[in-house]
């Protein structure tokens, strides 16, 4: 996943919840990017269906928009949800979460440099745990196509993440 | 459709991670807020979790290139590191503990 897919995903999200959140606190205006098509008026309750209009949203967050669509109700009948994070279980798991998902990143970034992996396939090799990356000047020399570089060591093959994630960057 | 985006595990990783903070933040702007996403927030919660398997599975992907040294899954998953000397060591540490980190986020 490249970075302009990471911010389009960012944006796509941060428009995502500027809708939600102008749903909910009923703050009215005619935005270029949000425009009012419908209004419901039960007791002191208004509720907003908001359209997007924005002409670089990727179609998951098309999806996810259309997804609030349908579940759009009036706020409520919104119904307390068991893991609802405004319930003192839900704010411990927000602060555990909060411990996880940032110790993720700073494991993801700290290992993320590209001379751990290779230094992690040569002591491999060394042992003949794995294949050696050093062959590979062998093929080149013999003018030999060398075998493909695996999966666990490659800086170059796209990972199943990316079909996962949304396709932003490229589809714009 | 422009060139193959050229990826690896490690930057996947911090992509996964960065989406991972960038929903807890969401929620944390929610829960400031009081509001609830109701079914979208176990939409996001199943997204999450594909996603961390999807890493999982990268993390432990096979070296199959030499067929005299096969490796089913890395060696620093199934071995030790005291093994190895540094500064493969600590690298080795951290990739356990990013192996150990992805299992527990999902």
């Amino acid at each position: 996943m490249s970075f302009d897919q990471c911010a389009g995903i960012c944006s796509s999200y941060a428009s995502i919840l500027l809708t939600e959140v102008l749903r909910y606190n009923i703050a009215y205006g005619n935005s270029s990017l949000l425009t009012l098509v419908q209004e419901f008026r039960q007791d002191n309750v208004l509720m907003l269906i908001l359209q997007w209009r924005s002409p670089n949203c990727s179609l998951c967050s098309q999806l996810i928009f259309l997804a609030m669509m349908i579940q759009a109700q009036p706020a409520w009948a919104v119904p307390q949800q068991r893991w609802s994070p405004n319930r003192p279980c839900g704010k411990l798991s927000l602060v555990l979460e909060s411990f996880v998902v940032v110790t993720a990143l700073t494991l993801s970034i700290v290992s993320h440099p590209y001379h751990l992996r290779t230094s992690l396939w040569a002591a491999g090799a060394a042992h003949s745990w794995n294949s050696d990356p050093h062959e590979r000047v062998y093929f080149y020399a013999n003018y030999e196509t060398p075998p493909p570089i695996p999966f666990i060591w490659s800086e170059e093959y796209v990972l199943l993440c990316s079909v996962l994630t949304i396709k932003y960057g490229s589809s714009t | 459709m422009t060139d193959r985006p050229r990826l690896s595990v490690a930057r996947s990783n911090i992509a996964v991670a960065a989406i991972g903070i960038g929903l807890f933040l969401s929620r944390w702007f929610l829960n400031w807020c009081r509001f609830h996403l109701g079914c979208i927030d176990l939409l996001y919660d199943l997204l999450m979790c594909a996603l961390w398997s999807a890493s999982l599975a990268g993390q432990s992907a096979s070296d199959l290139s030499d067929r005299e040294h096969l490796s089913i899954r890395p060696w620093y998953l199934e071995r030790g590191c005291a093994a190895v000397s540094q500064p493969a060591s600590r690298a080795c540490a951290l990739m356990q503990a990013q192996w150990v980190g992805s299992a527990v986020v999902l």
